[in-house]
């Protein structure tokens, strides 16, 4: 059941120079892998789409700062309440196989931690996370602890250079029998699927963004074009069957 | 709680708040709020034929607002009348049902459809179109047009009451208002949103992708209520208003205005509460000040 919460800012973290990290005093609440909120910053008209996270049994969530909603947001302090929506939209399914390889794209890589989070335990975790340089990185230990780590940066300052598709790409031939979970810009993910129809990959969903305003698939801002006609990322998302997406306009 | 209670049609509402077309879909998607707040609320606008609508970005924010080009996508008449209308009778509230054509002949078809289809409150008609058959002028732009086609829909007889959704997008709103009532309206809302745009400072292109959207939210309160004011004093059908509506101070103003009722829109995707707070607000009011909200239309005029 979807709740509108006023949740108190715990803890504030700056993960690197643009990346910050949430985590708000404890509040009931269920959610699946894959599912976002709505989070309304004071001022500013429309609320802005965060993944859900729980750390420590408290939700949290990590953003880029990247406008003047998220500058906003960054320059709150522990104690200010903050407005949410949860949960919202659907969630990435059981994955199908027993490895499962994670492929994130700058802040595309907070929608991996959640399912880090749930088959860590049970599953046989691959992820590439590539980032535009190494100041952008963040959460490399937590991966690393988790998971069969892979870091990329397009200007090659830190590990391999080149672009997490590529780095994957590289590699592509360790994955038999795999399920892949990606989240990413539409480029990454559309380069991306091109490359595991050609590899003949089957099981293969994609965690996507548009700019929303209801959030829950009510006012059709967030429309986009797939094989099955015009979904909502809100609603009928963010979590879509990768060979589903056709990437074109309306 | 009678104090709220306005008579619109004949019928007693609950209380004076609808929720704007374009905000609920077919009401499906707020189940998780509590509709005890709200007398009822429009159906996304409805066309002839399906409408995939525009390619996105399809909003932007604004100060106090936003922008939205949606393009009304919308999933056709035929597909509504069988897929929505009957959980549409389940929710009990006024279900306002929206359309707009993009000729005379649509508009006729879909409002003698609509209007034998059972238990509901009225219809809404969208005139902010482009009329494809006269060199695209916006049906609700000229007061001539707008006689002629609300005349066109009032000679079908239908029982259910017709609205007419107005835009300010017009050098004269009253013009179009006094066309609407001398056609035999049976009310007018206003206002549909104010065309408006956005450029992309990095990309150096307009911002939406359809380049031009409707500014809606509070920053277009002051222009809606500049709008019921004038209309007011030139008809006598009543007025329902929209327009940047946030608090129940913003729908007393609409009402003293001249509003019968009105229309709540996206401030609901700001804040999911917004009828509840203004339904409290209402009634400590006129509780307060010992007045019934029916009382207060036009007082200001």
């Amino acid at each position: 059941m979807i709740k509108n919460i006023e949740a108190v800012i715990r803890k504030k973290t700056f993960l690197n120079k643009n990346t910050v990290e949430l985590i708000f005093e404890k509040f009931e609440f269920d959610f699946e892998a894959g599912q976002f909120l709505m989070l309304q910053v004071p001022n500013f008209f429309l609320r802005r789409p965060f993944v859900i996270l729980k750390k420590n049994n408290f939700c949290s969530i990590i953003f880029k700062i990247c406008g003047e909603g998220t500058i906003k947001l960054s320059e709150l302090s522990v104690g200010a309440t903050l407005n949410l929506l949860l949960p919202l939209g659907n969630f990435f399914p059981s994955p199908a196989t027993k490895k499962l390889v994670l492929i994130g794209g700058g802040v595309g890589v907070v929608s991996l931690v959640p399912i880090i989070e749930k088959y860590f335990n049970t599953h046989e975790l691959t992820t590439f996370l590539g980032f535009n340089t190494k100041t952008s990185i963040f959460y490399e230990d937590y991966f690393k602890k988790h998971s069969n780590l892979n870091i990329s940066t397009d200007d090659g300052t830190y590990s391999f250079r080149g672009s997490v598709v590529k780095n994957f790409e590289e590699k592509i031939n360790e994955f038999s029998e795999t399920t892949i979970f990606a989240c990413g810009p539409s480029k990454m993910l559309h380069s991306l699927q091109g490359i595991l129809i050609k590899n003949n990959f089957k099981n293969v969903y994609f965690s996507l963004e548009e700019k929303m305003a209801c959030g829950v698939g009510a006012c059709l801002s967030c429309a986009i074009s797939t094989k099955n006609g015009i979904k909502r990322v809100c609603k009928d998302g963010p979590v879509f069957n990768a060979f589903d997406l056709t990437w074109e306009q309306i | 709680m009678k104090e709220l209670h306005v008579k619109l049609f004949s019928q007693t509402l609950e209380n004076p708040i609808f929720v704007a077309s374009g905000i609920f879909g077919y009401g499906d998607e707020y189940s998780f709020i509590d509709y005890k707040h709200i007398a009822g609320f429009c159906t996304k606008g409805i066309s002839l034929k399906e409408k995939k609508g525009n390619p996105i970005p399809r909003i932007a924010e604004t100060n106090a607002g936003m922008l939205n080009s949606i393009g009304l996508q919308n999933i056709g008449l035929d597909n509504f009348l069988t897929t929505k209308l009957d959980s549409l009778k389940n929710i009990n509230k006024k279900i306002i049902v929206n359309f707009f054509g993009n000729t005379f002949e649509e508009y006729k078809i879909l409002a003698e459809k609509l209007g034998t289809a059972k238990n509901i409150f009225a219809l809404e008609m969208n005139v902010s179109c482009p009329n494809v058959k006269e060199g695209c002028l916006v049906f609700g732009q000229d007061a001539k047009t707008i006689f002629k086609l609300v005349s066109s829909i009032k000679k079908l007889n239908l029982k259910t009451p017709l609205i007419v959704k107005l835009t300010p997008n017009t050098s004269s709103i009253s013009d179009i208002a006094k066309a609407c009532e001398d056609a035999g309206a049976d009310a007018v809302s206003l206002i549909n949103t104010l065309k408006g745009m956005k450029i992309d400072i990095i990309k150096r292109k307009p911002y939406l992708g359809a380049i031009y959207g409707g500014l809606s939210g509070p920053a277009i309160k002051p222009v809606a209520v500049r709008c019921v004011y004038e209309v007011k004093s030139v008809i006598k059908i009543p007025i329902i208003g929209i327009g940047g509506i946030k608090t129940y101070e913003d729908v007393l103003e609409f009402i003293m205005a001249g509003a019968t009722c009105v229309q709540v829109g996206s401030q609901l995707f700001n804040d999911v509460n917004v009828c509840k707070n203004i339904y409290d607000g209402l009634l400590t009011y006129c509780i307060e000040n010992k007045v019934k909200i029916s009382e207060l239309c036009g007082v200001a005029v």
